[in-house]
């Protein structure tokens, strides 16, 4: 392989890593301190996708003010579905068995996909171009959006990590999510802490839907094939540690790409390869850590 | 004047007593009379022979998920024919009822077919999208429900090509004789000016299949090209990135394509983004001619640089509307229920309906009464029904229904179409591209 197509095949698995880390990044949070394995995670990430395909799209015309702007939008959208989602759906469950949880967020896939069928049709929905012009590497082509989205990922694990490590909202989160009970004890309020905490995964979730759909397709249902290599990143990485979510998107990404050049039979394979002797000697994934019991 | 007025009013006056007076007189002794009375007295209602209750037909196509689309555009279709029908009397009098399933309920598909003819009457069967499921509902159909089921998608030459299946029947054209065109189309156009051929398709049997067909097809016709090993993608990949700039390092020339749906439009899109067509000059993808596909690809997304070729089965503008009003009305007709121009999947489930209408008519014609499966499997081998694509042959060698097929080259809509269009149409009479009854460049 020439160095040209070796850049350019770096970027592009950088490019569907950060995808895969702005997923699995909002789906590893909400179960790290929630300890909900929120199924609907990706149906919330189809919604991110309707909501910038509307504002850039039907709205305001293609521009970068107009991505952000969507980003944005879809980012408070999500995570206000995602506050509703919370108080009124999940925590009457809380002290319930975990399977009704898990059969909650199964059955809200199902509902927020036929929300986007009523509000948006069940068509195809995409951009017609991709945003920005694209950087030549010899013969090939780096679509500068591909950059865009890197620093995006950058920057949102670079905020997640100011604000678990230096604000006081950060560290009662992690607080809870070490243990739950002496946290309360202490005065924290866990109750608005669970709200938060699902509202930001959910507006991670909106905000990977916004930064996919100019370059990917939307479609009701999308969500389902996005949240399948997530959960693959997340066993990876460790669920509920974001660090996690970024080494194991840039492994899932990485190999991904890279195996398709190699070895393409073994594409989806290898990852799932990984996976298995991961959780063979450290079940609970690189980064993660014994869970604490469940409430 | 006055007089005669007066007059007329009693008249009607009168008659309305006595007409009440007979409803009375007639429901009290219809009440009161012996059972063998009534029967006697009842008129005959409907044509001999046919049944009063309702004809159920059950549908399955993928309703939710990726995939939703197709269920979605069929069932509005099929909707649409069955309003028209029970509009006009239904068949034969007897209106039309429909039950569905979801075939995207991956794991009860055979258990939901079996449910719509065994629990939920249903007499005949249309859908399916996946050719997995198309062979997988074989030994159900043919051997246990033995009822007519007429497939409307799913592509698989197996279907039809590897044995005469007794129920089942295929009215959708399929995969193979739009890839022997494509084949024959290269060399018609681009004999000399293309040397490397590549290919990418979804990573399972549809997209080995036509690239085996294509590629065979084309090897003959035109031995020095040469064949790139081909690629093949996940279904529902949403980055293409790795698999375009390996096309684009090969150095092919013209790409071959069986990506379909929102794959499809995926792949286009981020070909462009990426520069592809700087070095492949031809692009041909088997499955772009359909609507919700171009809609994804918008219509300031087709580039200069490429020769683009799309095919399917069915294009909304052919047969033109104007020597085929049939295909004009469909079209009007669909928009007017979805906002929609009508995909493939929309005009083979409609023209379904309608096969079924016709296959009943014409053995009721020769019996005088409701006809039987059997009676009403001949009727269907062997019948020309009119569809929005034109007029279907369902061969009675291999139950498969033949119509015209098409490749377009891809042109940026008018102001009458808001999507890109297939224009400079190619057509070829199936006589030109469909194999023989029962033989396959597949292996069965």
């Amino acid at each position: 392989m020439d160095i040209n197509l070796f850049i350019v095949q770096l970027f592009n698995a950088l490019f569907f890593a950060s995808i895969l880390f702005l997923i699995s990044s909002g789906l590893s949070l909400i179960y790290g301190i929630m300890k909900i394995l929120n199924l609907a995670h990706g149906a919330l990430y189809m919604v991110g996708a309707y909501i910038t395909f509307t504002v850039v799209i039907l709205w305001l015309g293609l521009s970068w003010y107009s991505m952000v702007i969507a980003y944005i939008a879809s980012i408070a959208v999500v995570a206000s579905l995602g506050i509703y989602i919370e108080r009124i759906l999940l925590k009457p469950l809380y002290n319930k068995p975990q399977d009704l949880q898990l059969l909650l967020t199964f059955a809200l896939i199902f509902i927020l996909d036929d929300i986007v069928k009523m509000i948006w049709g069940a068509q195809y929905r995409a951009f017609p171009t991709i945003p920005g012009w694209s950087l030549s590497v010899g013969e090939y082509q780096i679509p500068v959006y591909f950059i865009a989205t890197i620093l995006i990922a950058l920057g949102v694990a670079l905020l997640l990590h100011w604000f678990f490590t230096k604000t006081i909202y950060g560290k009662m989160i992690r607080a809870i999510s070490y243990s739950l009970e002496t946290s309360a004890i202490l005065g924290i309020n866990t109750d608005k802490l669970f709200a938060l905490s699902f509202a930001l995964g959910a507006g991670l979730a909106g905000l990977a839907g916004g930064v996919a759909v100019p370059l990917y397709t939307a479609s009701p249902g999308m969500g389902g094939d996005a949240i399948v290599l997530s959960f693959a990143v997340i066993v990876i990485g460790g669920m509920g540690s974001i660090l996690g979510a970024f080494v194991g998107s840039l492994i899932v990404g990485l190999s991904r790409v890279f195996m398709a050049i190699i070895y393409p039979v073994f594409e989806i394979a290898l990852i799932y390869i990984i996976m298995a002797i991961i959780l063979m000697f450290r079940p609970t994934g690189l980064f993660g850590r014994e869970m604490r019991e469940r409430r | 004047m006055t007089q005669v007025s007066d007059s007329r009013r009693e008249w009607v006056k009168l008659a309305g007593v006595g007409v009440a007076g007979l409803a009375v007189g007639y429901g009290v002794g219809f009440l009161t009379a012996p059972e063998r009375v009534r029967e006697v007295e009842t008129p005959v209602e409907g044509l001999p022979g046919v049944p009063d209750e309702p004809l159920k037909i059950g549908y399955i196509y993928f309703m939710t998920g990726t995939l939703g689309t197709y269920g979605t555009n069929a069932a509005a279709a099929i909707e649409l024919a069955v309003e028209e029908i029970n509009r006009n009397g239904g068949i034969l009098g007897r209106t039309i009822e429909l039950t569905s399933k979801d075939e995207a309920d991956r794991e009860r598909v055979l258990d939901n077919i079996s449910k719509m003819v065994q629990d939920e009457g249903a007499e005949f069967v249309v859908g399916l999208d996946s050719s997995g499921d198309a062979l997988k509902v074989i030994p159900l159909v043919e051997d246990e429900l033995q009822i007519p089921f007429i497939v409307t998608h799913a592509a698989t030459p197996k279907l039809t090509e590897c044995a005469k299946r007794r129920f089942i029947f295929r009215i959708s054209m399929y995969e193979e004789p739009i890839d022997i065109m494509a084949a024959q189309l290269v060399k018609e156009l681009y004999e000399g000016d293309v040397t490397t051929v590549a290919n990418i398709g979804p990573d399972y049997a549809y997209g080995y299949d036509s690239w085996a067909i294509f590629s065979g097809t084309l090897q003959d016709l035109m031995p020095d090209l040469e064949f790139l090993d081909p690629i093949y993608t996940p279904l529902f990949t949403t980055d293409y990135g790795t698999y375009i700039d390996q096309i684009k390092a090969s150095g092919a020339d013209l790409l071959f394509s069986s990506l379909w749906g929102g794959d499809a439009a995926t792949f286009f899109k981020q070909a462009i983004a990426k520069g592809l067509f700087d070095s492949v000059k031809v692009y041909m993808n088997a499955m772009l001619g359909a609507t919700d596909t171009l809609e994804a690809i918008g219509n300031d997304n087709v580039p200069d640089n490429v020769d683009v070729w799309g095919s399917g089965r069915y294009w909304f503008l052919y047969p033109p509307h104007d020597v085929y009003p049939l295909n004009r009305l469909f079209v009007e007709n669909f928009r007017g229920k979805t906002g929609a121009y009508p995909p493939y999947v929309a005009a083979t489930s409609y023209t379904a309906i309608y096969a079924i209408k016709k296959a009943i008519e014409s053995a009721y014609v020769m019996k005088g009464s409701w006809p039987d499966v059997d009676e009403i499997i001949s009727a269907l081998e062997g019948l020309t029904v009119s569809g929005p694509m034109g007029p279907v042959y369902i061969r009675p060698e291999d139950h498969q229904g033949l119509y015209d097929v098409f490749w377009g080259r891809l042109r940026r809509g008018s102001p009458t179409y808001p999507i890109p269009i297939l224009d400079e149409l190619v057509v070829y009479p199936p006589g030109k591209v469909v194999p023989e009854p029962l033989t396959t460049m597949v292996s069965c």
